[in-house]
């Protein structure tokens, strides 16, 4: 009996459980919406998003081609000095 | 390369900058619209990724094989493009994905294993400033892993099911798209062979310095 019991309440606990967790059900459209008239947290729209991408790949191709023109730069002015060093020397 | 570099390097910048105008030229895809010609982008800037670790992959062994300094240099110059080339496609994609998808990353095989690559490669970079003697040709190992990658980036959404858009987008692409994309293609990789032949001139120079410390040292 005591078992029965506690069988019944699970299963009843369980289904209200389940019944409370399904997701609010969207209430049915009555009419079509047009795109313009979405709220603005709806809306996104595509050229920023292509704007963004293509000044990415210019920025980064630019950025990355100019750090590897200021190292070689760098690496040059070492050799200078390296080389201004041993005519100071006299070698 | 050295005569060829400037007329080259001219030709890459026209390309770059004519670029957008044929891309604006090309028609609207069906679906996406606007958000579709991120892609004259995004893809070029995943071949040129997939060529400079192709090069660096061939460095390292070039390098473990012969000792050859020169393929060491090679290896790091497509190292490090490589990795900026991932940077491009890493975040070109999510700025696609962000409205085609509703999210901007999703952790999908296709994703994943890109992210792996771009990540194998900035480990490459580490280990190359960080792993003190003998570094060299254990990242020459790590770039051969990088390009046994590549076929698993490539053929992801063939493999296991994805939401990436499938390879078959590339060669079924109507007149009108066909030829930005291969225009921005070939774009990219004029690109990339530049940067990769900056890059290992400034390793050359570095290679040049440290024998001259050396000498200057022993004398």
């Amino acid at each position: 009996m005591v078992r029965r019991m506690l069988a019944w309440l699970f299963v009843t606990a369980a289904s209200v459980t389940a019944v409370f967790a399904q997701p609010p059900q969207e209430p049915a459209r009555e009419q079509y919406v047009p795109i313009d008239q979405l709220p603005p947290s709806e809306q996104m729209p595509s050229a920023p998003l292509v704007v963004a991408a293509y000044s990415v790949v210019w920025l980064v191709a630019m950025f990355y081609a100019w750090t590897i023109w200021r190292r070689i730069g760098k690496v040059e002015d070492d050799m200078l000095a390296l080389a201004r060093k041993q005519k100071d020397a006299g070698r | 390369m050295k005569k060829a570099f400037v007329p080259l390097l001219i030709v890459a910048t026209l390309m770059f900058a004519y670029a957008p105008v044929m891309i604006a030229q090309a028609p609207f895809e069906s679906t996406m619209f606007l958000l579709q010609k991120i892609m004259y982008f995004h893809v070029p800037s995943w071949f040129a990724m997939f060529a400079a670790v192709a090069i660096s992959a061939i460095g390292g062994i070039w390098y473990i094989f012969t000792n050859d300094k020169r393929g060491d240099q090679l290896a790091v110059a497509g190292a490090e493009v490589a990795v900026m080339f991932g940077a491009m496609g890493l975040t070109t994609g999510p700025l696609w994905a962000y409205k085609a998808w509703g999210v901007a990353w999703q952790w999908d095989a296709k994703l994943t294993i890109a992210l792996l690559l771009e990540l194998t490669f900035i480990a490459y970079l580490l280990l190359r400033k960080y792993g003190g003697p003998g570094s060299d040709k254990l990242s020459a190992g790590v770039a051969l892993f990088g390009l046994a990658n590549v076929p698993f980036v490539y053929y992801a959404v063939q493999l296991w099911r994805t939401i990436h858009p499938l390879n078959t987008v590339v060669p079924s692409l109507p007149p009108g798209m066909r030829e930005p994309f291969w225009f921005c293609v070939f774009g990219f990789l004029l690109l990339m062979t530049l940067l990769v032949a900056m890059r290992a001139r400034l390793e050359r120079l570095r290679t040049t310095l440290d024998d001259l410390y050396l000498a200057d040292d022993e004398s």
